[in-house]
């Protein structure tokens, strides 16, 4: 029980992770159709941004900072310069290609992947870069059962999974609530009537990829706080499990990718607590292929019924 | 030529100049000059594929026009609307149109599809949606006011008590008053209609020429329709342009238009051409006869 308990933390931890991650490919995919490739990579700049953040708050002594502020300050600085990468890929790959035959976004996509690796790689080395734990420690939820252990909740994870319910919850309201998502929604269903009525639709696009390498910055940087570790390749397998999540939740659907960000988390930490570490990725991906399958919509997806 | 309906010495708030729009080798639009009055119904008439979806495309910046020019003006500003962008278009001139087969934003409810047509003034308001996510009193005025106005065309179109239905889901008769009352919530300057009669019943037809008059004289909007039922062409407009494989044939008043020889060999063609849409001869022969 215990056992469970405790995977069922992590698997809440991780399915935050992949969730904020899922937004920006179900968003973009809403609003333009494409697969965005190169949003795990996005994720992965996230990652190094925050870290450089942590690294110039460390170098520019500012001991005296306490630990929430300095988290929030480096979360808004990966936030920022994450959403300008966005933004460019935007700019750059694929709205010059608007209009364009469907593949043609798609391969730009993977090429800025493999761009945004290279650059990386370049830019920081091919070494796996530390970060020193930031917070430390945990609560224990039990008392530790003679031979048995204390299921905890570190505090870490507690950052995350609240900063996760609170970004989403805004995101939501975002969507469904204010005048910018419905000027999203208007985009997704019709962009031709969109612009007729006055909405920027290139900006509104543009918007949607800012606000989805904005999300993924913010996973970006539970990356690096709960792993410790980064390096320039952590993008391509997240990213695909990212997707994964948003296609089993239903692509297009933000609840979708909430809710298949969550699966893929538990999916994965119950594998690897009951079965075999190793094979973590294929029980995830064998999802991706059941649901292809047996329901290629997700599950909060809504087949496209075309009127004739 | 007449030249339209103008007021008495205002310029008028569309003007169509040597209009040209090629689509390869076919020439859809060939050369047409027109113009339209301020608050005044300009119906564009025609057999079908004369060019007169060709002509709303144009204007609402879907298609780069060829050669010509299209001016509108708006508060004493002239738009030069071939060389703009169409959001500009809609935002900045106020052109607002409508569709042959009606698009709504189906899968949202019928209150959300009319403050779509408000959101240059809401995101403003908003400061990018950032003061609308805590819900600041500026905001909430905004919206406040963007409600109410769709709530007086919900009224106007008598759909106010469906505004939280899915638009998807209203008849079709419905979705067409809704499309109206969308257009008119961007605030227009000029309305396009694009056959708003097309598959209504009588008495909804009666209805929607009420409307359309509505908006004209208490709006203060100018009115572009086309329009293949001669009933509602016939009975509302003020200023009538005939259009035939692509060239303007007649211009002036309904009554003149009506007897136009061109305009009568165009619907019911030559004499020795006699196989030519019944239905189409039919409308004008009734109301020349009826009239």
């Amino acid at each position: 029980m215990e056992y469970f308990l405790q995977q069922l933390i992590n698997g809440l931890t991780l399915g935050a992770i992949y969730g904020l991650i899922a937004i920006g490919y179900t968003m973009v995919y809403g609003i333009i159709g494409m697969i965005n490739f190169a949003h795990g990579d996005i994720y992965m700049v996230g990652a190094f941004i925050a870290l450089m953040g942590f690294l110039l708050l460390g170098f520019s002594d500012v001991a005296y900072l306490s630990i929430p502020i300095a988290i929030l300050l480096v979360l808004a600085f990966a936030m920022l310069f994450t959403s300008v990468y966005g933004w460019t890929v935007e700019r750059l790959a694929y709205r010059p290609l608007r209009g364009s035959f469907r593949l043609a976004p798609l391969i730009s996509a993977i090429g800025m992947s493999i761009f945004l690796q290279n650059y990386i790689q370049l830019l920081q080395g091919a070494r796996v870069k530390p970060l020193p734990p930031v917070v430390q420690g945990g609560l224990n939820l039990t008392t530790p059962i003679d031979g048995g252990f204390a299921v905890t909740i570190s505090y870490l994870q507690i950052i995350i999974i609240v900063m996760t319910v609170v970004l989403m919850t805004a995101f939501t309201l975002l969507i469904a609530k204010t005048s910018l998502g419905r000027q999203q929604r208007a985009c997704e269903q019709d962009k031709l009537m969109a612009a007729l009525v006055g909405v920027d639709v290139d900006r509104t696009i543009s918007i949607t990829f800012v606000t989805g390498a904005a999300l993924a910055a913010v996973a970006g940087l539970m990356h690096v706080m709960y792993y410790g570790v980064i390096h320039f390749y952590i993008g391509f397998l997240i990213g695909i499990k990212a997707f994964t999540a948003a296609v089993l939740g239903g692509i297009g659907s933000l609840p979708g990718a909430m809710l298949g960000g969550l699966l893929i988390g538990f999916i994965e930490a119950f594998w690897s607590g009951y079965f075999s570490v190793e094979y973590k990725d294929v029980a995830a991906f064998s999802i991706l292929v059941l649901v292809l399958i047996f329901r290629p919509t997700g599950l909060l997806g809504k087949p496209e019924i075309e009127k004739v | 030529m007449t030249d339209g309906m103008q007021g008495a010495g205002d310029p008028p708030l569309l003007e169509v100049e040597h209009l040209t729009m090629r689509f390869g080798g076919l020439v859809a639009i060939d050369d047409v000059s027109f113009s339209a009055a301020d608050r005044a119904i300009t119906a564009i008439i025609g057999p079908n594929g004369a060019g007169k979806t060709t002509i709303f495309n144009c204007l609402t910046g879907f298609y780069k026009p060829t050669e010509g020019m299209l001016r509108l003006r708006r508060g004493g500003k002239d738009y030069l609307l071939e060389r703009m962008e169409g959001h500009d278009i809609a935002h900045h001139a106020g052109i607002a149109r409508t569709f042959q087969n009606v698009r709504l934003f189906q899968r949202m409810s019928v209150l959300e599809n009319l403050l779509v047509a408000q959101h240059n003034a809401l995101m403003k308001a908003s400061g990018m949606s950032i003061l609308g996510l805590i819900s600041a009193p500026s905001y909430r005025k905004a919206e406040a006011e963007a409600i109410d106005l769709g709530a007086y065309w919900l009224d106007q179109v008598g759909l106010l008590s469906r505004a939280d239905l899915e638009a998807g889901h209203l008849a079709y008769g419905d979705q067409r008053r809704l499309e109206i009352a969308r257009a008119m919530c961007s605030r227009p300057s000029l309305l396009c209609l694009d056959e708003p009669a097309a598959g209504l019943n009588p008495r909804e037809t009666g209805e929607l020429n009420g409307l359309i008059q509505m908006i004209r004289d208490e709006h203060r909007v100018g009115v572009l329709l086309i329009e293949h039922d001669m009933s509602v062409v016939m009975r509302i407009s003020e200023h009538v342009v005939v259009l035939d494989y692509g060239r303007k044939i007649a211009d002036g008043d309904p009554e003149a238009v009506r007897r136009d020889p061109a305009v009568i060999r165009a619907y019911l063609g030559e004499e020795e051409d006699e196989e030519l849409p019944s239905e189409v001869a039919g409308d004008i022969v009734d109301h020349a006869a009826g009239g």
